[in-house]
């Protein structure tokens, strides 16, 4: 049992959040006024196949998101420490505890350092 | 309870490799637990009755209820269950003998399943039974109904079998210390977090059941089990349980162990047990 619970967690990159998370939020044309950083941001945060935020976020502009977590809104006021807010991307287990649903995108490899900077600066304008 | 068991499993489960500790929150006795998952369902839903568990989301979302009644009118799985009822009474094994032969009579068969077996120490699942008389008797291994060569002979076999325990209430039994090790080694699994998402069962159909991810409606912690083989509106086609269970775990991000494996049987044995008292509804209608 050990064995296999260490086997599944490392085992390889099969399909995230495949099928069963449901239909792509379209991404609005309203991109004016962010950063180029920003932008590439939020097509992480809205597409399906890597940060999926909308999966379980509300986010201004998302069609059909989630409400698993809670809604993404005046970020900047939540988390006036930029570097706090990546943390808890790269491993909402250090706020929120081990039992968070938020997967460890940067800990668990699903989001490259980059990515993370690029959400972070999309977040903080919501 | 969330925090309860989740903290308690992490500490006294998966630490000691599944030995529990005499703990209020996590009782060792199948029949105990049980009753903390119903009332973890009834603390959340205190006005969903007890026989509309088995409706799995359905029994939470009025809207979609009404359109998954429309469609069970009419069902689409009636095609399935004809075919497989052709397969059934037609196909022989190698020794010239129906699969009756092997496993008994159709009527209620589905009913006796899963069920925990003292011989070989091991919960039996139907579909796992089909395939091994047909190994035992000798069949090519091409023409094996398993879930890789031949999935859909073993749906419809399995949908219609569900179609003749239709009605019957879901009673799995536990009278064995064996059974009962069974139980919580499905139980671990349920609340085993996974692939690179690290989530596990619980996460998403028990702390956060009846939430929604995107737009999927996640359904809670019983009527896992009672509706399956589930035709899937979505993906036009007939869905046994392993396979969606395998389907779920693949989708943590990970590579999962195969259907019918131990760990895929102690977790159908689990979430069955659970299910206890409810009415057999399969096949059934699924988005
Ligand atoms: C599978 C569900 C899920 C996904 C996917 C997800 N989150 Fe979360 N997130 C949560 C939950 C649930 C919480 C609340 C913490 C808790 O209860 O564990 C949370 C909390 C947060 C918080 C903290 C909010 C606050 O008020 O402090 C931020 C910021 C956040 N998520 C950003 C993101 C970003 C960015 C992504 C995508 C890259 C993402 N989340 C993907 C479930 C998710
Ligand atoms: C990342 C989220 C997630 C995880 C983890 C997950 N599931 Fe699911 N599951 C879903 C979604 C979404 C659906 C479709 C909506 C629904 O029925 O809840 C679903 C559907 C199901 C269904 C079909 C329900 C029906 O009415 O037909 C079963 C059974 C199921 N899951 C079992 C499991 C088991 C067992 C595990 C753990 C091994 C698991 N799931 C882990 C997201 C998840």
């Amino acid at each position: 049992m050990k064995k296999f619970t260490t086997v599944i967690t490392t085992a390889g990159a099969a399909a995230l959040f495949a099928a069963g998370m449901g239909f792509s939020g379209a991404v609005a044309a309203q991109d004016d006024g962010l950063s180029d950083s920003a932008k590439k941001g939020k097509e992480l945060a809205f597409g399906r196949s890597k940060g999926n935020c909308l999966a379980c976020h509300q986010i201004k502009g998302g069609n059909l998101a989630g409400n698993i977590g809670p809604a993404l809104i005046a970020m900047k006021a939540r988390y006036p420490d930029r570097e706090e807010l990546k943390q808890v991307i790269h491993d909402p287990r250090e706020k929120f505890g081990a039992q968070t649903i938020m997967p460890p995108f940067g800990a668990n490899k699903l989001l490259s350092d980059e990515e993370i900077e690029h959400i972070t600066d999309y977040i903080l304008t919501l | 309870m969330k925090r309860l068991i989740s903290s308690m499993l992490a500490a006294s489960v998966l630490a000691t490799g599944g030995a529990l500790a005499a703990d209020p929150a996590n009782p060792s006795d199948p029949e105990e637990f049980r009753q903390l998952m119903v009332d973890f369902y009834q603390d959340r839903y205190p006005d969903v009755p007890f026989e509309d568990y088995n409706m799995s989301v359905y029994a939470i979302d009025a809207d979609a209820r009404s359109q998954w009644e429309g469609m069970m009118i009419f069902p689409q799985t009636d095609e399935y269950v004809a075919k497989g009822e052709k397969l059934w009474n037609e196909y022989r094994l190698p020794n010239g003998k129906p699969l009756s032969s092997c496993l008994g009579e159709a009527k209620g068969l589905r009913a006796k399943y899963p069920y925990f077996s003292e011989k070989d120490g091991e919960v039996h699942s139907l579909g796992l039974d089909i395939i091994n008389c047909q190994k035992n008797a000798g069949e090519d291994p091409e023409n094996v109904w398993d879930p890789k060569n031949n999935y859909k002979k073993l749906a419809n076999v399995l949908t219609y079998l569900a179609s003749e325990s239709n009605g019957m209430t879901n009673k799995v039994q536990i009278d064995s210390e064996g059974a009962k090790e069974a139980y919580n080694r499905g139980k671990e699994a349920w609340f085993n977090r996974t692939g690179r998402l690290d989530n596990s069962c619980a996460d998403c159909h028990q702390y956060h059941g009846g939430q929604y991810a995107r737009a999927e409606h996640l359904h809670m912690n019983l009527g896992n089990t009672t509706h399956f083989p589930a035709f899937r509106y979505s993906k036009g086609s007939m869905f046994t349980l392993h396979k969606r269970i395998y389907g779920c775990i693949r989708d943590t991000g990970t590579i999962p162990p195969d259907q019918y494996s131990e760990y895929a049987r102690n977790l159908e044995f689990f979430m069955s047990f659970n299910d206890n008292g409810l009415e057999l509804n399969g096949p059934n209608i699924r988005k």
